[in-house]
């Protein structure tokens, strides 16, 4: 109750230079906390930091991490996460294999999913501006998605056959496509959140929907944006997940919806809105598959995995919460 | 239970005092919040704790209520030396804090609300016994009337108010601390808050009392003790100070008016209003005001005076009526609307929908206008500084920490933050609602001196405000509101103070 | 005590079924008798085939079948157990696949107080049997053995290719069911009995990985790791290969020619099989266990009791005739191996083609 009072204890005319120090805080504490974790991790693990390793790690947290950088506008809007992202992903994903298989080339079919992703996080965000909470309209959306995907298959797994293509899975410049993605992809969304002015009102929302009103910045359109970057995400993670497999189904892509949250919130972006930066969500995604593999690496069951990924996610909550506390205390 | 507490000592009586504080001192970090702080109060006396934001007024405060722990120094309540860290053993020493923000249950009824927190109520869950112990309490307060069962949230801001200090009264407090009790209210209500307080007193207990407002504390206090950088000067006796008195204290120094002079509007009015019905208003509002003119609206809380303000401000669109901006009509059915006809807005609560808390104060002050500094929706750094520096330097922020969060910042700096922004996007009409609302005296004086500059410069500037003083000594024209309805306008020259006051008691004078 | 009540369910259950058995008929007729089935969700290319298979028969013998799917939940087929029983529905069989055995015990409880319980694909455990009247299903040791016989298969052609190995008898990676789960543990007793003659050298033992992706994703960690120490892969499914087989490649492993594959079952595309990729494959016809269950039912209302240990079903390319007599306490549905593109060319069970039961 005392925290956050507007005429704050001990500030003087000259106010603390503190605040401004702790805001910067959280990326330097993920930072050290992945270096920590790498050398743990080179101490208990062989071969972890063989360049195939280290290879594959990125090449796991690719997916997520293109998807999680992309609910990162929703998020600093202040429409909290997605609950359909496994469903919404799982739909591109099933949707490119489709048209390839139908024999479309490659670029038209690329366009088409995002065109169509788009489309469908567009009628999400149009419903989230006029109001209705976020988290159940992404949620019943992801549940119309699987169900109609899971109905047009029959349950049948849905292959590209021949036609797969060729850059599937491959290699641009000796870097695997996926990590080159979401390298493109993250600064991308990066810059537009921190230099244009589209991005800068999303964290204004997000940070406080009613100032924004006050000063004439559109809920809506914020809102229209972020859902359209979020589907551009998930349109690129089920395409490129969809090349290198040559093949999708309704059940795909299990437990995304879970990785890609626990990235966000891993990597320090405020689950209520207003303070973070995309390419936290992916350092949260490289953080996690590190840990992920290093687990693997030691033999965890796959149930003790999710468990500790839990937990990380309740220790990375736990730290963010502190640091925002002791910065609105000064 | 004696809610008479112990102790029947009056104002100036000698002897044991009911609070001694000595030599208390905090750090925090490079500030040093209080330094070696002596205070005094005495059994049944009313102590005004007055001084800027950041004085350090609030960390004693919450020393006190055992919020913070003191690096050094001595607490003696009644004569015996107490720690009061951490807040259950300020509680059980019988300290109790009513702050700004009300810790009610507005689901709850007044009765349970009365006992919410208080482990040591044994027979309380028998409705008829809560009942009967609200109804003490609520006569303590003078909310007699009240039915127990009714729900908080159908009571008025002052009952609330009022239930929240028969709720500390509930815990048997010797010690009770006011921190702004009145910030949000109107000047009746205020009356009615500021008897029971002189009562809670009389009966025995010391009182501190947290204000800016300079004339709650001539009406109240017995004492006062300013606080400045930290530090305390003797206490001292209200009847031998007067208004200049108190604020030089305060600042240090000779603040000269508090407000500017008045200006000389000249020249077709920028906006007229005509016939306009909103929702808040009873009967039409017809309006103007000229460019470099300051025209103040008042009353009482919900009068009607910042209903106008939020419908130009295209918040509350207007029901009937025209609005003319340079002659031209306009449409108010959103605030985007209004915006782009050149009405900046500056609402009566900044953490609600003034300031972005956050944020840094670059972005809290090109928020509305950041489209301006962009190239291709594109925002250049350096450019965004450049646009910014000047709008800052303009409402006296240091514009070497456009960078910090505004929520670090006092709460002057915080409200110069919210109404400065606004110059960047050149407004034609600043509609302002309570504009020094928590905002220390020197901070106060600022803004007054440069919305004075700004009309001199040709902007016309709307101010709703329920502080008759502000609006008397700001504006160049005044109007009062009474139940929704516009009851006088005329300019400044054709009012006196009193006149304002009475105004907006419409007839009802005070008791 | 175990044997009375299941004695004792299965007078009832003939009571029930007593007026079918006067019907005479080469095969069984249903005459519009209801079955219940409860199965996992058709979004699942396994539970698609199984509804299918138990659809077609129901039809062809006259039974009205009711399908309960359940999204990979226990607690979900708890709630439909007793939407059944509220329903005051009296089927004249039920067809039950419990989704977690341990978990589902009440529910075969109940169940076996409306009507006889066939219980599907996953075998009953003890607490289990005294509420089921017969099993009808895979059998997880044959699967076992069959992968042992193509792990030996592989070997072969290894030998033949002039591969030499990292360990006698060739060094074996394993990517195994989920740990503790029954399938897994049951097909590697299979395999090893098979294989007991010149045992492989398993050096480890992966838990988990259910889907091309998290094939992909523990294949991607584990691969580098035992990078150049292994020959062969034992990987539970085709679908896990798949992603498996991505992992290999991207080390610079190419499956096949460096390492051979076989994998336990073929839910997922036979690509990897017909190109090589993957030697062989088990293929479990999941449409032919859901004709076979509803088989077994209906033999099980037409005669009121269990006769014998085991009726193991031959892999047949068409479905053979319904054989009347009462069914036994373990009905096998055949499990045939494919190995290579003529494998799967040539493979038919019941009618349906390699590529139908395994990619539908």
């Amino acid at each position: 109750m005392t925290a956050p009072r507007a005429d704050a204890p001990a500030a003087g005319q000259a106010g603390r230079p503190g605040g401004a120090e702790a805001a910067r805080l959280w990326p330097i504490v993920a930072l050290a906390s992945l270096a920590v974790l790498v050398i743990a991790a080179m101490a208990v693990t062989p071969n972890f930091l063989s360049v195939e390793n280290l290879r594959g790690i990125l090449r796991n947290a690719a997916i997520v991490g293109i998807v999680a950088v992309a609910m990162a506008p929703v998020t600093l809007s202040g429409s909290f996460v997605s609950l359909g992202v496994t469903q919404s992903a799982m739909a591109a994903m099933v949707g490119f294999v489709v048209l390839i298989g139908w024999g479309w080339p490659d670029w038209l079919a690329v366009g088409a999913v995002i065109a169509g992703m788009v489309a469908i996080g567009m009628v999400q965000g149009v419903l989230v501006a006029a109001g209705l909470n976020p988290v159940i309209t992404t949620l019943a959306a992801g549940a119309i998605l699987f169900g109609t995907v899971s109905e047009l298959t029959g349950g049948r797994i849905v292959r590209m056959g021949p036609a797969r293509p060729a850059w599937g899975g491959g290699e641009v410049l000796g870097i695997p496509l996926e990590i080159l993605v979401l390298v493109l992809f993250t600064g991308a969304v990066t810059l537009l959140m921190s230099r244009s002015v589209i991005g800068r009102q999303t964290i204004l929302v997000g940070a406080n929907r009613a100032t924004a009103a006050v000063s004439g910045i559109s809920h809506a359109r914020v809102t229209l944006v972020a859902f359209a970057v979020f589907s551009v995400g998930l349109a690129l993670a089920g395409i490129l997940n969809a090349a290198a497999f040559g093949e999708a189904m309704a059940n795909s892509l299990t437990g995304l919806t879970f990785s890609v949250i626990a990235a966000l919130l891993v990597g320090g972006i405020a689950i209520q809105g207003g303070a973070g930066s995309p390419w936290q969500a992916a350092a949260g995604a490289v953080l996690i598959a590190v840990i992920s593999n290093m687990m693997v690496l030691n033999d965890f069951s796959p149930g003790g995995r999710l468990a500790v990924q839990g937990a990380v996610v309740v220790a990375a909550v736990v730290l963010i919460d502190q640091v925002r506390r002791r910065r609105a205390r000064g | 239970m004696t809610t008479g507490a112990a102790g029947t000592g009056t104002a100036g009586a000698a002897g044991v005092p009911r609070l001694s504080v000595r030599g208390l001192s905090k750090r925090y970090g490079s500030i040093q919040a209080l330094d070696a702080v002596d205070f005094e109060l005495r059994a049944g006396e009313v102590m005004a704790l007055l001084g800027e934001n950041g004085a350090g007024k609030s960390t004693l405060v919450k020393v006190l209520a055992g919020l913070v722990a003191p690096d050094a120094g001595a607490v003696a309540i009644d004569g015996r030396d107490v720690d009061l860290f951490p807040s259950a053993r300020s509680q059980a020493a019988g300290v109790a804090v009513v702050h700004q923000e009300y810790s009610l249950v507005p689901a709850m009824s007044i009765a349970e609300n009365l006992v919410l927190g208080q482990g040591d109520a044994p027979d309380l869950w028998l409705p008829w016994r809560l009942a009967a112990r609200a109804r003490r309490l609520l006569e303590a307060v003078g909310l007699a009337h009240l039915d127990p069962r009714t729900r908080v949230e159908r009571l008025s801001v002052a009952e609330m108010q009022l239930v929240e200090i028969a709720r500390l009264l509930g815990r048997d407090a010797r010690i009770l601390i006011f921190d702004e009790p009145t910030a949000a209210l109107a000047d009746r209500e205020i009356e009615r808050i500021l008897r029971v307080i002189r009562r809670l007193a009389d009966e025995g207990r010391g009182v501190i009392y947290v204000t800016h407002r300079l004339a709650e504390v001539f009406r109240l206090a017995d004492r006062v003790t300013v606080f400045r950088n930290g530090r305390s000067l003797p206490a001292l006796p209200t009847a031998e100070l007067d208004v200049a008195g108190v604020i030089t204290m305060m600042l240090g120094r000779e603040l000269g008016t508090m407000f500017p002079g008045h200006g000389q509007p000249a020249g077709a009015p920028v906006l007229e209003v005509e016939a306009l019905e909103a929702p808040g208003l009873t009967a039409p509002v017809s309006l103007q005001v000229r460019a470099g003119e300051i025209l103040g609206l008042t009353g009482q809380l919900g009068s009607g005076a910042a209903d106008v303000v939020r419908c130009l401000a295209g918040l509350a669109p207007p029901a009937a009526g025209r609005v003319l901006l340079a002659r031209r009509p306009v449409r108010l059915d959103s605030r985007a609307a209004a915006l782009a006809e050149g009405l900046a807005y500056c609402s009566a609560d900044r953490k609600r929908d003034g300031i972005f808390f956050g944020r840094p104060i670059r972005e809290n002050l090109t928020a509305p206008w950041i489209g301006r500094v962009a190239r291709a929706g594109l925002i250049a750094p350096a450019a965004e500084r450049v646009a910014a520096t000047p709008v800052a330097a303009r409402f006296a922020v240091d514009v070497r920490r456009l960078g910090t969060p505004v929520g670090a910042m006092s709460g002057g700096n915080q409200q110069k933050v919210a109404v400065g922004k606004w110059l960047g996007a050149a407004p034609r009409v600043m509609l302002l609602d309570e504009p020094t609302r928590g905002v220390d005296v020197g901070a106060r004086a600022e803004i007054y001196r440069r919305l004075r500059e700004l009309c001199d410069e040709g902007m016309a500037i709307v101010v709703a405000s329920s502080d008759t003083a502000e609006v008397f000594g700001l504006s160049d024209t005044i109007g009062t509101f009474y139940r929704g309805r516009l009851t006088e306008l005329r300019p400044r020259a054709g009012w006196t103070e009193d006149a304002v006051v009475r105004e907006v008691m419409h007839e009802e004078a005070p008791a | 005590m175990v044997t009375k009540r299941t004695f004792l369910s299965a007078i009832v259950a003939a009571m029930i079924a007593g007026p079918a058995a006067t019907a005479v008929a080469q095969e069984i007729s249903g005459e519009g008798k209801s079955l219940v089935m409860f199965t996992i969700t058709a979004s699942n290319i396994y539970g698609a085939n199984q509804i299918k298979g138990a659809q077609m028969e129901a039809e062809r013998l006259g039974f009205a079948l009711t399908v309960f799917q359940n999204n990979f939940s226990q607690p979900e087929q708890d709630q439909q157990v007793q939407q059944l029983i509220a329903s005051g529905m009296k089927p004249d069989a039920i067809i039950f696949w419990p989704w977690v055995a341990d978990a589902a015990i009440n529910a075969n409880r109940q169940l076996s107080r409306l009507a006889p319980v066939i219980q599907l694909t996953q075998e009953p455990n003890e607490q289990q049997w005294p509420f089921v009247q017969a099993y009808s299903g895979a059998n997880q040791i044959l699967i076992g053995r069959t992968l042992g016989e193509m792990m030996i298969g592989a070997r072969e052609a290894a030998r033949a290719a002039g591969m030499s190995f990292k360990q006698p008898g060739g060094a074996l990676l394993v990517f195994q069911h989920p740990a503790g789960e029954k399938t897994g543990t049951e097909r590697m007793k299979g395999f090893l009995e098979v294989t007991a003659g010149e045992p492989f050298s398993i050096i480890h033992t992966e838990f988990g990985p259910n889907s091309p992706e998290s094939g992909y994703e523990i294949g991607s960690a584990v691969i580098p790791r035992f990078k150049g120490q292994f020959d062969f892969l034992f990987v539970s499914n085709q679908q896990a290969a798949n992603g498996i087989i991505r992992a290999l490649k991207e080390n610079g492993i190419e499956p096949g020619r460096d390492v051979m594959i076989v994998s336990g079952d073929c839910s997922g595309t036979l690509d990897a099989v017909k190109n090589g990729e993957t030697f062989g494959t088990g293929i479990q016809p999941a449409a032919v266990e859901g004709m076979l269950a509803v088989r077994t039912a209906a033999k099980f209302i037409h005669n009121g009791r269990i006769e014998g240990d085991i009726i193991q079903m031959p892999v047949e390319a068409e479905a053979p005739p319904l054989d009347p007599g009462p069914p036994a306490r373990y009905n096998y549905m055949p499990h045939a191996p494919a190995i290579g593109a003529d494998g799967v060319a040539n493979t038919m069970i019941w009618g349906f083609t390699a590529d139908e039961i395994c990619a539908g």
